[in-house]
């Protein structure tokens, strides 16, 4: 009878570190799965930003903070860059100030008196 | 372009598949070499005050004619821009060279008499067209 009490007090010893450990082990995997995700989505943002910088130039220092800015609101997660809006983006090539997109396969030019 | 560049811009430009650019013809003398000049002052301050400039030209074409350097300033100011520092590129014609060159060229490169006209990637469309010729023009140009 006294065998039968002790083993059953084991085993509940037993079931008890059981139950510890997974529980100790359990958010492992899925952490590092997160961070595995965000360091990939923090890569892409660095590149879609790094692609933009190539339409940044002549653009004004306070879009690219505002595309900084963009970036930094997720707070470190889930790095998203802003979306661009295209009508909003100047910039000097030659003897002309254009809107849109720099690498834009179609320019516009609009030849006219403002009278 | 003054009634059919909103829909350009949110149709084509938004999208990143087209890009404006303004080129200057002087047809009414020095009123017209006042209001070119002055978006080309804007621009020096910051690219897109030349387009906010362009935009308000466009609402106030009624007031142009008669329009001095005063009237520009105010423009300025409504804008935003540094006055003294427009002022002072309107009062030494910073731009005008640039502006009767630009003008000059239209007819040298382009042989443009008729305003408004367009050149999409470098080809002359002559006179006002209607914006379901510039989507033609656009689908050609982009293949």
């Amino acid at each position: 009878m006294e065998f039968l009490k002790r083993t059953s007090v084991w085993i509940g010893v037993c079931i008890l570190l059981l139950a510890l450990g997974a529980c100790a082990n359990r958010p492992e995997a899925p952490v590092e799965a997160e961070s595995v995700a965000e360091t990939e989505q923090l890569d892409g943002a660095v590149d879609a930003m790094d692609s933009a910088e190539e339409y940044v130039a002549g653009k004004l220092e306070t879009e690219a903070d505002e595309t900084t800015a963009g970036a930094e609101s997720a707070d470190g997660v889930g790095l998203v860059p802003a979306v661009e809006d295209w009508t909003q983006r100047f910039v000097v090539e030659g003897q002309y100030i254009y809107v849109g997109n720099p690498k834009a396969p179609v320019t516009i030019l609009d030849v006219s008196d403002f009278l | 372009m003054l009634r059919i560049e909103p829909r350009l811009k949110s149709e084509f430009v938004s999208s990143g598949q087209v890009r404006l650019g303004f080129h200057h013809v002087l047809d009414h003398g020095q009123a017209s070499e006042l209001a070119s000049m002055s978006i080309e002052c804007a621009g020096d301050q910051d690219p897109a005050q030349y387009w906010h400039m362009h935009d308000l030209l466009f609402s106030s074409q009624d007031k142009l004619f008669r329009a001095g350097k005063a009237t520009y300033n105010e423009f300025a100011l409504q804008i935003g821009l540094d006055v003294m520092a427009f002022g002072s590129c309107m009062a030494d014609d910073t731009h005008l060279a640039k502006v009767q060159a630009m003008n000059d060229e239209r007819m040298t490169a382009w042989a443009i008499r008729r305003r408004p006209s367009f050149v999409i990637n470098g080809k002359v469309y002559a006179g006002g067209i209607p914006f379901n010729a510039f989507e033609v023009a656009i689908q050609e140009a982009l293949g």
